[in-house]
């Protein structure tokens, strides 16, 4: 078995290995061009790089509809089961019983693997009243839950999600993007140290010198997930900062992919 | 730079950007002097103040050092990358082809376009972009082949083989942002890339060396 490092010197498929990416997206984004942004055409990218499986959220969800959002992610993980998985979006803008009932109906179908916020884009803060139902249930179903973060943000401060996890314990806290800056990754440790139940997303499209190691170094690779945010970003960047990094195979492979089978319960 | 596979690299001295171009000048071309992989790049500005050669005279000191690029901080030297405020540096360095890099977060498009078409002989490289660019660079590098981009913050799914496909390899040049950055990013964004291994190589390194190679300060 070749050192990951050199696998990517090389441009080697992983298909060898279980990686997993933690936080992906589906279809096209209002601001901005996301080339090739279907099902099919991340499917085609994985196999490429030797990616096993994606966890995403449609942007639908994210933007205008979640509804129309959830139904096409949900389609996706149908018509690709084992490679594509999906997480169940809320906006807190709608009526508690709105998003309670699309949470429910949508746990039902194969390949939910959890719940997504992103308070950032719904402009309202992670702990409001808008979200209860959707911390309600992850907590009640022992669900990971995956919420966009970013430091200094009125709506998802790393900070914020302390109280959180702590209120619904029985819920898996993954903190996306760990805050994006260096001083988010800080943040993002300090609540994971405090919070047995709060996991680090590693996905983002700054990745600043030493920040992977330093995150490991303050949680434990066990607590830290690979996530890329295909395709609204491609994940070849993301792959080469872990494969290249500074951390043992044994890390790498923890945070690439062996972590989230663990945290998603997925036998792949 | 060892460990990601990387054999040299254009460096500009932190100083040169952070305090006074003509301090940190001289310290990148005294370190590529002890460090045979440094490419002295130097930070430039307009010499109205005085406090950068003339055009006449930098290019001849820029030859006389070893330095083939220029890198621009437009913004935070408080300059405008236009005709009155930099013609006769865009000029000079059109003139002898030597290539201008430019961060994003130091210029806008419309500036880049204007210099562009001013000065079309003058290779312009756009460096830490982002991934959120395309409806705008798409129309800038059909309108300017003397328009390239730096692709460690050029993230957009599958980026590299659109850019490749679409206006050709030619148009991208690996950089990785070190020591700020990871260079494991950009690497991977190279070798991983589904294209022919001599596009590859083009990003990777031969499309910088011939710039390098054409300039004549």
């Amino acid at each position: 078995m070749k050192p990951l490092r050199e696998m990517a010197l090389l441009g080697r498929s992983l298909s060898g290995e279980k990686v997993v990416d933690c936080h992906g997206h589906l279809g096209r984004w209002v601001g901005f061009h996301v080339p090739r942004c279907t099902a099919a055409d991340m499917i085609a990218t994985m196999d490429f790089l030797g990616i096993t499986a994606v966890i995403a959220s449609a942007h639908h969800s994210i933007g205008p509809d979640f509804i129309m959002g959830n139904e096409r992610a949900a389609r996706a993980a149908r018509e690709n089961p084992g490679r594509f998985f999906f997480y169940a979006v809320v906006n807190p803008n709608y009526p508690r019983v709105e998003s309670l009932a699309e949470l429910e109906r949508r746990s039902r179908e194969p390949g939910f693997a959890g719940v997504k916020l992103h308070p950032d884009v719904h402009r309202q803060p992670a702990n409001s009243e808008g979200y209860v139902a959707a911390w309600g249930f992850a907590h009640e179903r022992a669900l990971p839950l995956l919420s966009h973060t970013w430091h200094g943000s009125q709506f998802d401060p790393p900070a914020m999600f302390r109280g959180l996890a702590e209120k619904y314990g029985r819920a898996t806290v993954i903190l996306g993007h760990s805050g994006g800056s260096p001083e988010g990754n800080g943040e993002s440790a300090e609540v994971a140290r405090q919070c047995g139940n709060v996991l680090l997303d590693i996905c983002g499209s700054q990745h600043h010198y030493g920040a992977l190691e330093a995150l490991v170094e303050q949680v434990g690779a066990e607590r830290v997930l690979f996530g890329t945010d295909l395709p609204f970003i491609d994940p070849r960047p993301q792959l080469g900062r872990v494969l290249m990094s500074r951390l043992p195979d044994e890390h790498k492979r923890a945070i690439l992919g062996l972590n989230a089978l663990r945290v998603f319960s997925l036998k792949l | 730079m060892k460990a990601a596979g990387i054999s040299r690299a254009l460096a500009i001295h932190a100083l040169a950007k952070e305090l006074a171009p003509v301090e940190g000048n001289e310290l990148i071309v005294a370190l590529a002097r002890d460090f045979q992989w440094i490419e002295p790049c130097w930070v430039v500005m307009p010499h109205h103040t005085g406090e950068m050669p003339a055009p006449e005279n930098l290019l001849p000191e820029m030859r006389k050092n070893g330095v083939r690029s220029a890198r621009l901080f437009p913004s935070l030297h408080g300059w405008r990358m236009n005709e009155y405020g930099a013609g006769e540096l865009l000029s000079a360095l059109e003139a002898a082809c030597v290539p201008a890099l430019v961060d994003l977060d130091q210029t806008n498009w419309d500036e880049v376009d204007q210099v562009c078409a001013a000065h079309p002989a003058l290779p312009l490289v756009v460096v830490r972009v982002t991934y959120r660019i395309d409806r705008t660079l798409y129309p800038l590098l059909e309108k300017h082949q003397n328009l390239s981009i730096e692709i460690s913050g050029y993230q957009p799914h599958r980026a590299i083989e659109e850019i490749a496909g679409r206006f050709g390899a030619h148009r991208l040049l690996f950089g990785t942002g070190l020591p700020v950055f990871e260079p494991g990013s950009a690497v991977g964004m190279v070798t991983y890339a589904e294209l022919p291994r001599d596009q590859k190589q083009m990003i990777a390194a031969g499309n910088l060396e011939s710039l390098l190679e054409q300039a004549k300060p």
